[in-house]
């Protein structure tokens, strides 16, 4: 059940990525797939046929790509899950790119075959075009910053949950003031032109940034209304969960959209090209630019200056995260395995799984039971949950707050009532838990 | 008025930016009284550093073509601007040799030099 939950929350990556990248073939401000062509381009029967094919190589690569995640999940033997889900996210985030490169390439050959490519790249700068520098106020962001704190009235335990809601809300507000270069959308000479993109991109961007503040203040009530009803905590968060993604993607296809309708005359005479600052039409790599963060030439989105140090430090990291990610499955497959250790040492009961230690000492131990089944809706309020290994702190309606450190999948469980924490154990050998349970029942 | 700059170009980058705010004064395409970007504003949109920027507005101003202040920033100067230095001359002594070597006639010169400077008087 992990798994298949694993594999919905990221199979629908690659479609969406495909349409993004497929979209991309429709003329957004003078651009198509990463490369600044002129008006008399779009109606080239060679850049029909080399976008006509990037088109078709994508959805085979999606396909291809859906069938793999299929073998990955339900082919697959349940060993290393994790690892070969690693796998698969890398390989979508990557292979998808593959054609977009490739054309990208075929883009700039053409390009340059048919004297499109303008000798020297300058940076214009339309003085009378020069966006605002007012910025929605930080008031908008204070609501959700109280909202995010107010279940801790009801939960005063996990303050520090509600205060990483508030934390979250506060650089919301910092990415929506400080990733944004505030800087003109400049296509070409009509000023009129360039104040309006410039206002389409910055209010989509401060739109995105409220309305997702807004989601994680009401996300904070999700571990308050988890411990009353669990299915409609986990419905509501389902809905604000697509709700926002769905938001985020309408944002972003709105913007995509009106940057396509303003530009559709642009690229006649005058027109920007700063291709040679985009490798790859992704990267911008631009040693003269002063500034770390720019703007994504179409849609929303940022970028960085990967010339600047801080880009390289990103690039770096970059690089390790796509690349260690099925080390990371490997990593979360190992802590999966561990194994879980219960003995008892001059009257104390400990419990061992990985660097979880529970030491329970047979005096403040003061009801014992064996359990057949797990209570219902266990709910994780921190630590791990594996296929074969829970551990960590939990709620139930049945036993409020507790610890638990078991496998799920070998019962009996032993139900431990201390003075302090109450505890759920097991061991993966049944027989060796009965045992435990016995010397814990008999002891005195 | 529409900038540009050319990062490969050997005139320095803040000399691209002063020849470009005196065209557009003289063609009228920068109005006296007028607001220029503050030095922040047009690093960000060019990409240009602000020390270069303010390289720049330091040499408009030494030369009588802006005036800045704490509160407006930088505005285009509202009286005549008087100042032509002696060196231009020689500038434009270089130039005329260059057009008189390049076969140009002195008609052809003066009716070049008529155009461009109506061009500035015309807008």
């Amino acid at each position: 059940m992990i798994r298949l939950i694993l594999w919905l929350s990221v199979f629908w990556i690659v479609p969406l990525m495909t349409y993004m990248l497929i979209n991309e073939t429709k003329f957004h401000k003078n651009i198509v797939l990463g490369v600044t062509l002129p008006q008399e381009a779009r109606d080239d029967e060679e850049i029909k046929g080399v976008l006509a094919k990037f088109r078709r190589d994508s959805i085979i690569v999606c396909a291809g790509l859906l069938v793999l995640a299929a073998v990955f999940c339900f082919l697959s033997s349940d060993q290393k899950p994790m690892t070969l889900w690693g796998i698969w996210l890398t390989l979508a985030i990557v292979v998808p790119y593959i054609p977009y490169v490739i054309t990208n390439a075929k883009l700039k050959k053409v390009k340059e075959e048919k004297g499109w490519k303008k000798t020297p790249a300058v940076i214009m700068v339309d003085t009378a075009a020069i966006p605002s520098p007012k910025w929605m106020s930080p008031v908008w962001f204070v609501p959700p910053f109280v909202i995010s704190l107010l279940p801790v009235l009801w939960d005063k335990e996990m303050w520090f949950l509600y205060a990483i809601f508030a934390l979250m809300i506060l650089l919301f507000w910092f990415g929506y003031r400080y990733l944004y270069r505030n800087k003109a959308e400049i296509v070409d000479a009509n000023t009129e032109l360039t104040k309006a993109l410039s206002q389409v991109r910055k209010y989509n961007w401060g739109s995105m940034w409220i309305v997702t503040a807004y989601f994680m203040a009401i996300t904070s009530f999700f571990p308050v209304l988890a411990g009353k009803n669990v299915w409609l905590a986990a419905a509501v968060m389902g809905v604000l969960t697509v709700g926002l993604c769905v938001y985020a993607f309408h944002v972003e296809m709105r913007t995509r959209r009106i940057q396509e309708k303003l530009t559709k005359d642009s690229g006649k005479d005058l027109y920007v090209d700063d291709d040679d600052h985009w490798i790859a039409g992704m990267f911008y790599y631009n040693p003269d630019d002063a500034m770390t963060i720019v703007n994504n030439r179409v849609g929303i989105n940022g970028n960085v200056n990967f010339a600047r140090p801080f880009g390289k430090i990103m690039a770096v990291f970059l690089v390790l995260l796509i690349v260690g990610m099925p080390f990371m499955g490997v990593f979360f497959d190992h802590l999966g395995e561990q194994e879980i250790t219960l003995r008892t040492e001059d009257n104390i009961l400990i419990g061992e799984a990985g660097w979880t230690k529970y030491e329970i000492p047979f005096d403040t131990v003061t009801e014992v039971t064996l359990l057949d089944k797990l209570p219902e809706r266990l709910i994780r309020k921190a630590g791990s949950s594996f296929e074969n290994l829970i551990k960590g702190r939990f709620y139930s309606e049945e036993t409020g707050n507790i610890r638990v450190l078991l496998d799920p999948g070998v019962p009996p469980y032993i139900y431990v009532k201390t003075t302090g924490w109450d505890y759920i154990l097991n061991v993966r050998d049944k027989n060796l838990t009965t045992e435990i349970y016995n010397k814990l029942k008999t002891n005195p | 008025m529409l900038m540009t700059f050319d990062f490969s170009s050997p005139v320095p980058l803040y000399q691209q930016l002063r020849n470009q705010v005196v065209i557009g004064i003289a063609e009228g395409k920068l109005k006296p009284g007028e607001k220029l970007p503050t030095i922040r504003t047009l690093a960000v949109e060019s990409g240009v550093n602000m020390m270069t920027v303010s390289k720049a507005y330091q040499l408009l101003k030494q030369e009588g073509y802006i005036e800045t202040d704490r509160r407006s920033g930088a505005v285009i100067t509202s009286g005549k601007i008087i100042h032509f230095p002696k060196e231009k001359e020689e500038s434009l002594r270089l130039v005329l040799s260059e057009m008189r070597l390049a076969g140009m006639k002195k008609e052809d010169v003066l009716r070049l030099c008529e155009r461009l400077y109506e061009e500035g008087d015309s807008r």
